[in-house]
């Protein structure tokens, strides 16, 4: 059978290229490597407010763990930013259900699906890439389609054999480990919490997001080689020294360990190809600061599927055709991307006393408007008066377009 | 390199840095292509487990 998307990777990125192509009646087969799609979970789990808005994400109800109002993000000293809402703007989901669910949606709209598919190389016709070889269960398959559709991650494999991404520089890598714990002292079960500081997390933060009241993920992200330990080694160190670290986890018990890699150093210089598209962390879709790459992939991979349906009824899947998804989806993250990976080098720079002194000034609303590649206050400058590094920091978030 | 499958949790990181394509990704585990390897490194420095050691020739 020959399909018009042939989809390599079943996470929000693939599922929802699949969703949108399959409602524009397209033929669609998905194909992951896992056996058991959504596990290993590799993902914070905290969906919204940074990126897509929850009505573009459309959040399977069954994944929804509990509803989040706002976070604390603490500077290396431990002075506390914090925005607080009345009512809920993100969630923090169980990754398990939701990518399950979102591939449940594309079977139910007609999609076929092979699991344990792990894709070895693309088959080129023509010069353009026209399907994928994949072993399965001990067997060698061939499936043609229109268009491929690389949605496989990090490691893409996609990426790599079409040449749209050979490798991934290690700065542009930030690597992760994270424990589900119960038990966890939670303060605020509607409340993120964030913890900055080159000893704490360089280039990266720790995150405890609240999966119920007594229930968190505990995890870390740090710049790929850029500390004297390793995540993990990190993550322990907040677990068992950080003052406030020791005191939330103090009658934790680890219920879940996972690591991953999140691919921050924005997007691929391109992500079509003749008869391929690229969607997702493969594609570098995904936001430099906080990691969170789930909405992006979601909202991309809709453009994607699309687009690629329109360019298969046209009869024309070229790289000048497809690169209209492109266009288009850089048009609404584009700037938003290559801004906040300014903004990422410059606090990779920034001195973790400089940190704390603008955790004293800065509201919870401004980090939001910082993250969002949104113009924050003069008032800042005011406060900063005096504080030669600290208006020197504002200073290069002017140059940035982050400070009027 | 060696990789300590007692550590690896499977993130593929390794696999995504390295620039000669030496390293697989399977559902279980992964698996090197020490004809490709040259030993460089780049993937011990981002293990988040500390999986993994070179030995420097």
């Amino acid at each position: 059978m020959n399909y018009d998307l042939v989809i390599v990777g079943a996470g929000p990125g693939g599922t929802s290229t699949a969703i949108s192509a399959l409602k524009a009646g397209g033929k669609v087969m998905i194909l992951d490597r896992k056996t058991n799609v959504g596990v290993p979970v590799q993902c914070g789990e905290a969906i919204g407010k940074t990126g897509p808005s929850l009505a573009e994400i459309d959040v399977p109800k069954r994944a929804v763990m509990n509803p989040i109002r706002g976070f604390k993000i603490f500077s290396p000293n431990l002075t506390p930013v914090v925005y607080a809402k009345n009512e809920a703007e993100g969630f923090i989901v169980d990754r398990r259900v939701f990518d399950k669910e979102l591939l449940v949606r594309a079977c139910e709209l007609g999609a076929d699906v092979m699991v344990g598919a792990n894709v070895v190389d693309l088959v080129y016709e023509d010069g353009k890439v026209s399907g994928v070889v994949a072993r399965c269960f001990g067997e060698k398959v061939e499936v043609r389609g229109e268009v491929i559709v690389g949605a496989d991650g990090v490691n893409s494999t996609v990426a790599r054999i079409s040449g749209l991404r050979k490798f991934i520089k290690p700065r542009d890598l930030d690597t992760s480990a994270q424990f589900e714990m119960v038990g966890v002292n939670i303060e605020e079960v509607d409340l993120m919490e964030f913890y900055l500081g080159s000893k704490v997390a360089p280039r990266g933060y720790v995150w405890v997001f609240p999966k119920s009241e007594n229930r968190a993920n505990v995890g870390i992200g740090i710049g790929a080689g850029m500390g004297e330990k390793t995540a993990y080694g990190y993550l322990m160190d907040f677990i068992k020294n950080n003052p406030r670290g020791k005191e939330l986890c103090k009658d934790a018990k680890p219920i879940e360990f996972r690591v991953g890699a999140i691919p921050l150093g924005g997007p691929n210089p391109k992500n079509v190809a003749d008869g391929l598209m690229l969607v997702g962390d493969a594609a570098g879709q995904v936001h430099p600061i906080t990691g969170g790459g789930v909405g992006y992939a979601i909202v991309c991979g809709s453009i994607a599927g699309k687009v690629a349906m329109e360019c298969i009824e046209k009869g024309d899947v070229s790289e000048k055709a497809l690169s209209k998804y492109e266009s288009l989806w850089r048009e609404k993250y584009g700037h938003e991307f290559s801004q906040m990976l300014a903004l990422r080098n410059l606090l990779e720079e920034t001195d973790d006393e400089v940190l704390d002194d603008l955790a004293k000034i800065l509201t919870g609303e401004n980090v939001v408007d910082l993250t969002a590649g949104k113009k924050i206050g003069v008032v800042l400058r005011a406060a900063a008066k005096g504080n030669v590094k600290l208006l020197r920091l504002l200073n290069e978030l002017r140059k940035l377009q982050l400070i009027q | 390199m060696k990789i300590n499958e007692e550590l690896c949790g499977v993130c593929s990181g390794c696999a995504s840095v390295c620039p000669r394509g030496a390293i697989s990704v399977f559902e279980r585990g992964l698996t090197v292509d020490l004809n490709l390897c040259n030993n460089c490194g780049v993937c011990a420095s981002v293990c988040p487990m500390g999986a993994i050691t070179v030995e420097k020739e």
